[in-house]
């Protein structure tokens, strides 16, 4: 009896973590995330600027299309890892744009969400039927402060 | 003996543990702008006429002064910093005869722009005339709206009756 004490133990062990982690059918109880997109790119030209205010709101349709794969109900959030873009163009001439000139929302309609620094939720569900497309629409809006270039920014997206 | 028996177990529970780490659940997109330099220049008016008759010429000097305030009125919108700016299209004014007078080559100095309450600033053979300056924003934003005022000297002596016709080309350029 006592010789066995350590296998018969070591196996509860084994199956009690893994059963921790894997509870229905092999997927992680913890929603997971993985992208399709990894860079989006909105142009802006000059026929979108409203030539009286000197604005333009350009949308880019389902931009980012990330996955997402959970057993149970889960959340969405996005922010920004920097309050400003860099304007590659130039990095460190100009006006700083910030990030909350960019908006994202499912693609489609529904809310927009103001990007920050801080972690906005944007979209939930409940289960997945394996790994689900969940695609945002990027609304960007321009004002006449911004020179003509390549601005960037860095989204980071999280699931819970 | 006893480390073989705890051996599979643990290998199970490190499978396990390893599959589930790729399961990550934070991931970074990069959002890329690409903003178009945006320079645009409208015109309310492309023809400007300034008509002497006989009774606008001083008959002693018999020269004559006409002037169209606000003639033409320019749109900016731009999203940068900007110059406008004036050229003739010749040195001399095209002539057309009424009668058969001999064209008398009137230079464009003759001709003189202003915006707002400036002083008027006559041409000097093909050469750009500075008319406005500006930052970015649309119409809206004051200073973007620029009318612009001509004046043309005429006399007696010189200036055979006739038409006398030149082309001015605004150009909206980023400082």
């Amino acid at each position: 009896m006592t010789r066995h004490f350590p296998r018969q133990l070591a196996w509860a062990c084994g199956l009690v973590m893994a059963a921790a982690f894997l509870p229905v059918s092999g997927r992680a109880a913890k929603p997971a995330l993985r992208q399709i997109t990894t860079i989006a790119t909105i142009a802006v030209p000059a026929s979108a600027f409203d030539l009286v205010t000197g604005q333009a709101e350009v949308t880019v349709p389902g931009g980012i299309v990330m996955q997402v794969d959970s057993s149970s109900s889960w959340k969405m959030q996005v922010r920004a890892t920097s309050a400003t873009f860099t304007y590659l163009t130039a990095p460190g001439t100009g006006k700083p744009k910030p990030v909350a000139e960019l908006q994202l929302r499912p693609a489609g309609g529904g809310t927009a969400s103001v990007i920050s620094t801080s972690y906005r939720t944007i979209t939930s569900s409940s289960k997945t039927t394996g790994w689900d497309d969940y695609a945002f629409d990027l609304i960007l809006q321009v004002t006449s402060a911004d020179a003509g270039g390549l601005y960037s920014v860095t989204l980071e997206f999280n699931v819970y | 003996m006893k480390t073989k028996n705890l051996f599979f177990p643990l290998v199970m529970y490190a499978l396990c543990g390893t599959s589930l780490s790729l399961a990550q659940t934070t991931k970074q997109v990069t959002v890329n702008a690409s903003v178009a330099e945006m320079l645009s220049l409208t015109v309310d008016a492309t023809s400007v006429t300034l008509a002497f008759v006989a009774a606008d010429y001083d008959a002693n000097t018999g020269l004559a002064t006409k002037t169209a305030a606000k003639a033409t009125t320019f749109s900016v919108s731009a999203n940068r910093a900007w110059k406008l700016t004036v050229r003739p299209g010749d040195q001399y004014f095209t002539f057309t005869p009424l009668g058969t007078a001999q064209d008398p080559r009137k230079p464009v100095s003759a001709l003189a722009t202003r915006t707002g309450v400036t002083a008027y600033a006559p041409f000097s053979g093909i050469t750009d005339i500075p008319v406005a300056t500006g930052t970015g924003g649309g119409y809206s934003k004051t200073g973007n709206i620029i009318p612009v005022d001509y004046q043309m000297t005429s006399a007696l002596a010189t200036d055979p009756p006739g038409a006398y016709v030149l082309t001015l080309t605004y150009t909206l350029a980023a400082q």
